[in-house]
């Protein structure tokens, strides 16, 4: 009898064969997300310095306190807010225009489809590197070509009003092609015959598009900026390798910052003050898109 | 009835993940204590106490580390142990080092760090003393210049003996210089600011340095124009004192000379590019390393051997730097009896000798190496200007060049950031009061002052 029991529970036919599936993915998500959390508002209320292991002591909320109102985290704020707003809007449009393209039925275009994931699965750091050798203001192409044109190498990555703009081209060089692909996925499940009956009724491309295609992408586009808001917010690793954050601070951004706090400066504590005040910024942030364009198309 | 079984199956599952992790751990134990157990046989025999030990060291990414990871294998060879060496960069060598020694953890067992964290590491107390080691083996730390031997100090106790050392130096290229007709290095500030000139004139660009604000970079030679101008770092009460008209004075004379007279693209110089761009005959005076030299004058490297010329910075416009990389210990290593013997040897006078004649090691902190024969014949730069110059360096150069303090990373990147603004167009008065504002906290009353 037992035994019968235990052959129908692993072989997924019992009632309680779910628990078996969802309880060991519970704990180690636990694990693997809420022990590490927890223990970084642990660390956050502490005025810890990992050099002065002497002075550990608790300082309750006195670390937040100094997170907002340090002025470089939030100019740090600032970069990031900017970089994500402008990375994703570019992103939207031209991941839009390339599924569209892509949904059409033209030559060669599967090849296409792996060509432009190429940017995509390349390694970040590699991507920087390349990019920083095609923004060198004394050898790089970019510079070579607009110098042809201005008669001037513009040094891009090295002064603050254009530093940011290049790492936000970099940026969307290697992420319209996730966008694109996202929303092509959807495209091509779209059923035809509302669109044969806008056809019927004389829509023009545009109200088509306005009316028909836009409304009916609103889920994969909210996933696609969820994903991305969700990567331009703890972006970090080509600023690492291709400016450092500077000039200046023009191109630091939270996670860069948090990440100088714990690692180079070793101030733990408050470094996880300042993650915990970026987990809840990204969760309101998540949050509100979710209601707005998820929640609203179901109801 | 079905939810024990849920239960007991998630217990199972638990269990089997726990003996999975414990598992590993067992292991690693098991080889720990053979370990240690040979090294209590054997300890009679002091030939083969090390056999079959492991020492791990990590270490900066440099050239005069290649040249000792070639020769490796003539210490493991002596002493039967196993030595790996991990190299990383500059600036990842240091954060991995602090990281693993401040979780008291034994993954590494000889250290090496820069000099300006040798207060952050022994008062944290990551690190040994060495002066037990010194004194039992009754070994001779007199040979090493004493400069680095001071730097790598703390509170009268060595922490660790230098590695490789350099200052700063004025570097030129002597044919864009006769082709300026400028006569001879730049003496002083005014002799300095008149050779960009009439280089400029002659359509070089002048000058170059490190600009980029990342950690090591331009900080290390900005700090040179800093107390060149007569700024200290601390006061007479021990406050940081970085807004003061003087380094104003000073950083503006580094904006100035790379704003007017520098390449294009200079702002995201890392040491690597002033060399490269050197080496290229790209421009006509650098200030960086001593060490540059050695890849400056290598045909393979270089299209600028022969045409060089050394001489110290310029007075009144900066100060040569102090600069070693010293090998420490561990505290929680369970091998620094076998670290020690590594560091002896590392630092011995005849693998010193044999790396610099070998390798290319224009960076040597022996004298005794310094001054063979071998060794002067091997880097007769400028027709051995190049060691007189180095010497002169070192002996000018300041033991606070860059404050030895705990927080040193800290002070070190605001004033980065600060030297990057004020390079980026920003005033350069509010850029080092806002550094000053943020490191306000930061005091030394040991410091020892350049200027006043």
């Amino acid at each position: 009898m037992n035994k019968e029991k235990i052959k129908r529970l692993v072989t997924l036919e019992s009632e309680s064969s779910w628990k078996l599936l969802f309880y060991p993915g519970r704990w180690i998500l636990l694990l693997l997300t809420m022990v590490p959390t927890i223990y970084a508002f642990w660390l956050s209320i502490q005025n810890y310095n990992l050099a002065k292991p002497t002075q550990r002591s608790f300082v309750l909320l006195r670390n937040y306190l100094n997170v907002v109102t340090d002025s470089r985290f939030l100019g740090a704020l600032g970069t990031t807010a900017k970089f994500t707003v402008c990375s994703l809007a570019l992103e939207l449009v031209l991941g839009m225009l390339i599924a569209h393209c892509l949904a059409k039925r033209i030559y060669g275009k599967e090849i296409v489809q792996i060509i432009i994931m190429l940017p995509m699965i390349m390694t970040p750091v590699v991507v920087g590197l390349i990019w920083k050798m095609f923004y060198d203001a004394e050898f790089g192409v970019i510079s070579y070509y607009i110098s042809a044109v201005t008669g001037k190498a513009p040094n891009i990555l090295g002064e603050s009003a254009s530093s940011l703009l290049g790492l936000i081209v970099v940026d969307v060089w290697e992420w319209t092609p996730y966008v694109a692909l996202i929303l092509l996925a959807a495209i091509q499940s779209f059923p035809m015959e509302p669109y044969e009956a806008v056809k019927v009724d004389g829509a023009s491309a545009v109200q088509t598009f306005r009316y028909l295609t836009l409304p009916l992408l609103q889920p994969a586009i909210a996933v696609a900026v969820m994903f991305r808001f969700m990567d331009l917010f703890k972006w970090m690793d080509t600023i690492y390798i291709m400016t450092g954050g500077g000039p200046g601070t023009s191109t630091e951004t939270l996670s860069y910052y948090a990440y100088m706090n714990n690692f180079k400066f070793l101030e733990v504590g408050y470094a996880a003050a300042m993650c915990i005040v970026m987990l809840l910024i990204v969760l309101f942030i998540c949050n509100t898109i979710g209601k707005k364009l998820l929640l609203k198309e179901e109801s | 009835m079905k939810k024990r079984l849920a239960a007991l199956l998630i217990l199972c599952m638990t269990v089997s993940c726990l003996a999975g992790c414990s598992d590993s751990s067992g292991s690693s134990e098991s080889s720990g204590s053979s370990e240690s157990s040979g090294a209590g046989s054997e300890g009679a025999d002091s030939e083969s106490s090390f056999e079959g030990k492991t020492l791990n060291v990590i270490m900066q990414d440099h050239s005069a580390v290649e040249s000792v990871i070639e020769a490796k294998g003539k210490f493991e060879e002596e002493t039967g142990a196993t030595v790996n060496i991990e190299t990383l960069p500059q600036s990842e060598v240091l954060s991995k080092a602090q990281l693993t020694l401040s979780s008291g953890s034994s993954d590494y067992d000889v250290v090496m760090f820069d000099h300006k964290y040798t207060t952050q590491f022994a008062e944290a107390g990551w690190i040994v003393p060495l002066s037990d080691f010194v004194e039992k083996d009754n070994y001779d730390t007199g040979d090493f210049m004493q400069g680095f031997v001071e730097a790598l100090s703390y509170n009268d106790e060595i922490y660790a003996l230098p590695f490789y050392g350099e200052s700063t130096m004025l570097m030129y290229n002597t044919e864009m210089f006769a082709d300026a007709k400028i006569e001879g290095a730049p003496k002083t500030a005014e002799e300095f600011w008149d050779a960009c000139d009439k280089l400029k004139e002659a359509g070089y660009s002048a000058f170059a340095c490190r600009a980029n604000r990342d950690e090591g970079q331009n900080v290390y030679i900005w700090t040179g124009f800093f107390l060149g101008a007569g700024a200290d770092w601390f006061d007479e009460d021990g406050k940081l004192s970085v807004n003061t008209e003087e380094a104003a004075a000073g950083t503006e004379a580094f904006i100035k000379v790379l704003r007017d007279y520098s390449i294009n693209g200079v702002e995201s110089y890392n040491w690597d590019n002033v060399q490269l761009a050197f080496q290229q005959g790209k421009i006509a005076m650098a200030i960086d390393a001593t060490n540059f030299a050695a890849r400056l004058e290598d045909e393979s490297q270089s299209t600028v051997v022969g045409k060089v010329g050394y001489s110290v910075v310029p007075e009144g416009l900066s100060v040569p730097s102090t600069s070693t990389w010293g090998l420490g210990l561990n505290k929680a290593s369970e091998n620094q009896e076998l670290g020690w013997e590594f560091i002896k040897w590392c630092l011995g006078e005849e693998i010193m000798l044999q790396t610099a004649v070998d390798g290319l090691r224009a960076d040597v902190t022996r004298a005794s190496v310094m001054n063979s024969d071998e060794y002067t014949s091997k880097y007769n730069y400028e027709d051995g200007n190049w060691i007189q110059v180095v010497i002169d360096s070192m002996n000018a150069a300041p033991a606070d060049y860059e404050p030895r303090i705990t927080d040193w990373t800290t002070l070190g990147d605001a004033m980065a950031t600060a030297v990057s603004k004020s390079l980026d167009g920003e005033d350069v008065k509010s850029s080092l009061e806002e550094a000053q504002k943020s490191c306000s906290n930061i005091t030394n009353d040991a410091y020892t002052p350049v200027n006043r």
